[in-house]
């Protein structure tokens, strides 16, 4: 994993940290089992709760369709969704290449930060009077379930 | 939350002959009759039978590891007939619990013959006095077959026998042997799987690990009992909790352990804790504003709705200082606490009420303590302020309303008045309201020159946080589900408040249920039956019209 820590290898330019999709309790609507049922589960963090007040997230994904993979979904989005998103711009300087959805460690002692975020855009920005490497770094990950919820929303859509 | 607890175990006996304890091959005469019995009175093999435990031959064991095999044949020393009477048992004692009259008793069983035609011997299974097998080799040799039925008995202390048995002279023939094979032999209280403390309309269920459906019951008076006289016993498989409309409730884990006659007690949380206050904005101690307290009251009922009173619900808070760490609730499960700050911030108010053997329960709520009273100026152009206190060095003030939304973005360069998320700002164009909202986004530029930038919505998202479990309307009017909505989720958090709500709603009637939804979520749906619009106004009032 590639490491990032200002004044050595990278300068911040900005810090964002953004509650507006925030859910400490999460409830997930999934499809319907082999009985017919709706499967529902509801998961919730009581210490987030208590950190930032009570924010329910009402998610609906049809393609889970036993209680146990709810469940275990609920539990993804909670651990996602339950902290604000915090998001980081650096300018790189060293000479490591990273990729979109790559994770790396990035740690700052002046914003009280060290932990690993993934990366959401990279800009190469090269000319005759400039070489900028300008990360994008956000502490939610995507993974591959998220991939394909928005695939299948995007499908439904057409 | 909920809880499905095992309160009465189906199971009184069950065992997979992979061991032999608890079990005794009795050597008195009356139960080791000559010639057919593995040792004699001197402690010699008999000429005919022998007792095999711990076959692991694969063809005919059923549960693994082993079987319990009975094997008889005649040795070289063996010349005569075996008379009709013999037998080898095997007997253990078995506790029948009080009340019961009839057990569910459950075997698997099977033989074989070598040479020569098949011994006049039964295979056997007594419980006290009453016979719950004896099967002669009449039936499928060398195949498994299962026996299920309910044998009559009385609560006490019972023998439980299992063998084999010559009902008719067996007759020599040297080399010629027979070989009889028990396997989950099952002594179970009954032929149901019972849940209580089951809701109108709701269903228990069995799945088995595929997650099929294999047997489920509704509630009658509360109880649902799930049929499994056919099933073979312990099932494995999962209970599921549904309600009338089939929405899953509970899902337990994966039981291996499942027999007729198992009882589950199906119990939701056992308290749910509400939070109320009577100012969502205060101010700081010594600021010219009241209030300068709030009264927090939290209260406690069961899942049924019936409050608790006299238990102990303990509190805290992100900001300021609370009257008292704990409380006692009171005869309507109330228990209150007074807020207090000596300066601005967001206090996230916790309360916990913790039981032995049920869910924790806990809920939240939050006060915002300004600095002071906002006192814009009324020749000023935009003027912003962040919990009472004035920013300065704006950049960027831009308001965007469309629809139901309104969003304020502000950039200052103002380093001394920081803000931070959850904070409430106010903004003022001529000393006169424009936007009230809560920060929801702060972004701080460090380069090129130190700016923070942040944005929230209006007081709309304070009805997105608001979750609603259940909700059903019966032919009522639109206004009124609205009012009876404000009135019980929207209302006890005071940070927005009743507004207009058009009167034509109350020309239209309809039903709604919805479960697992928002306050938002809700109040849009029954907006929409009525062509009506939602929106939250610059004085934190619901409007629907």
């Amino acid at each position: 994993m590639i490491s990032f820590e200002e004044g050595v290898n990278c300068f911040t330019q900005q810090h964002t940290v953004d509650r507006r999709d925030m859910g400490n309790t999460v409830v997930l609507k999934g499809g319907q089992d082999a009985a017919g049922d709706n499967l529902v589960a509801v998961v919730h963090d009581e210490e987030a709760a208590g950190k930032y007040g009570s924010r329910i997230k009402v998610i609906s994904e049809s393609q889970w369709i036993t209680q146990v993979l709810c469940e275990l979904r609920a539990l993804q989005l909670l651990q996602n969704y339950k902290e604000p998103e915090e998001r980081i711009t650096i300018e790189a300087t060293s000479e490591e290449i990273v990729s979109v959805g790559e994770e790396v460690s990035y740690t700052s002692t002046t914003l009280d930060i060290d932990g690993v975020f993934q990366v959401v855009s990279v800009t190469y920005d090269y000319s005759e009077d400039t070489d900028l490497v300008i990360v994008e770094l956000s502490s939610r990950t995507a993974d591959l379930a998220d991939f394909l919820v928005s695939i299948m929303r995007n499908l439904e859509r057409r | 939350m909920a809880t499905l607890t095992r309160q009465v175990e189906g199971k009184i006996y069950h065992t997979r002959f992979d061991d032999l304890d608890g079990w005794t091959l009795p050597l008195h005469p009356e139960y080791c009759a000559e010639p057919m019995c593995i040792w004699d009175e001197l402690n010699r093999p008999e000429p005919w039978g022998t007792l095999s435990y711990g076959d692991r031959a694969s063809d005919v064991y059923y549960s693994s590891p082993y079987a319990l095999k009975f094997h008889v044949q005649s040795t070289y020393y063996a010349t005569t007939n075996l008379p009709s009477g013999r037998f080898i048992h095997l007997l253990r004692d078995i506790t029948i619990p009080a009340g019961l009259t009839s057990v569910r008793m459950q075997v698997r069983h099977r033989w074989y013959h070598h040479i020569s035609s098949p011994m006049t011997i039964a295979r056997k299974i007594t419980l006290g006095n009453q016979t719950f097998l004896n099967q002669q080799p009449t039936d499928a040799e060398d195949t498994w077959a299962f026996v299920n039925s309910t044998v009559s008995t009385s609560p006490g202390s019972q023998s439980l026998v299992v063998g084999i048995e010559s009902y008719n002279t067996v007759l020599y023939h040297y080399a010629n042997y027979n070989n009889y094979w028990f396997d989950e032999l099952v002594i179970a209280r009954g032929t149901t799987i019972a849940v209580s403390g089951l809701s109108a309309g709701y269903k228990a269920k069995l799945y088995d690990p595929s997650d099929a459906l294999i047997a489920q019951a509704t509630e009658s008076g509360g109880t649902a009992s799930i049929d499994v006289s056919s099933k073979a016993y312990p099932i494995t498989a999962r209970i599921k909790i549904t309600d009338g409309s089939d929405v899953v409730q509970y899902t337990s884990a994966l039981y291996d352990d499942l027999f007729g006659g198992d009882q589950f007690l199906y119990a939701t949380s056992g308290s749910v804790l509400t939070a109320s206050t009577n100012h969502y904005i205060i101010y700081r101690t010594g600021a010219s504003g009241s209030p300068t307290s709030a009264t927090i009251t939290f209260t406690l009922k069961d899942s049924e709705g019936t409050p608790r009173a006299g238990k102990t619900v303990e509190f805290s808070t992100t900001h300021g200082s609370l009257s008292a760490s704990s409380g006692v609730t009171d005869g309507n499960g109330e228990v209150s606490v007074t807020l207090t700050a000596n300066a601005k911030g967001l206090a996230v108010v916790k309360a916990t009420y913790e039981e032995t053997g049920v869910p924790r329960a806990y809920q939240t709520i939050e006060v915002s303590v300004h600095h002071d009273v906002d006192s814009p100026d009324p020749d000023g152009d935009y003027e912003v302020w962040a919990q009472g206190l004035r920013l300065y060095d704006l950049l960027v003030v831009n308001i965007q309303e469309s629809g139901t939304t309104c969003v304020a973005t502000v950039e200052t360069s103002d380093i001394e008045h920081t803000v931070e998320s959850g904070y409430d700002y106010a903004i003022y164009r001529k000393g006169a309201l424009i936007f009230t909202g809560r920060i929801e986004v702060i972004t701080k530029r460090i380069d090129p020159e130190e700016v923070t930038k942040f944005e929230g919505r209006n007081f709309l998202q304070t009805l997105m946080w608001i979750p609603i479990a259940a909700a059903s309307y019966s032919a009522q009017s639109l206004k009124t589900m609205i009012e009876s909505i404000i009135l019980t989720y929207v209302d006890p958090l005071k940070q927005v408040s009743q507004g207009t709500i058009s009167p034509h709603l109350d020309n239209i009637t309809a039903t709604v249920e919805d479960t697992d939804t928002t306050a938002f979520d809700l109040l849009q749906r029954i907006a929409g039956l009525g062509g009506a619009f939602l929106f939250v106004n610059k004085d934190r009032e619901v409007n629907i019209v």
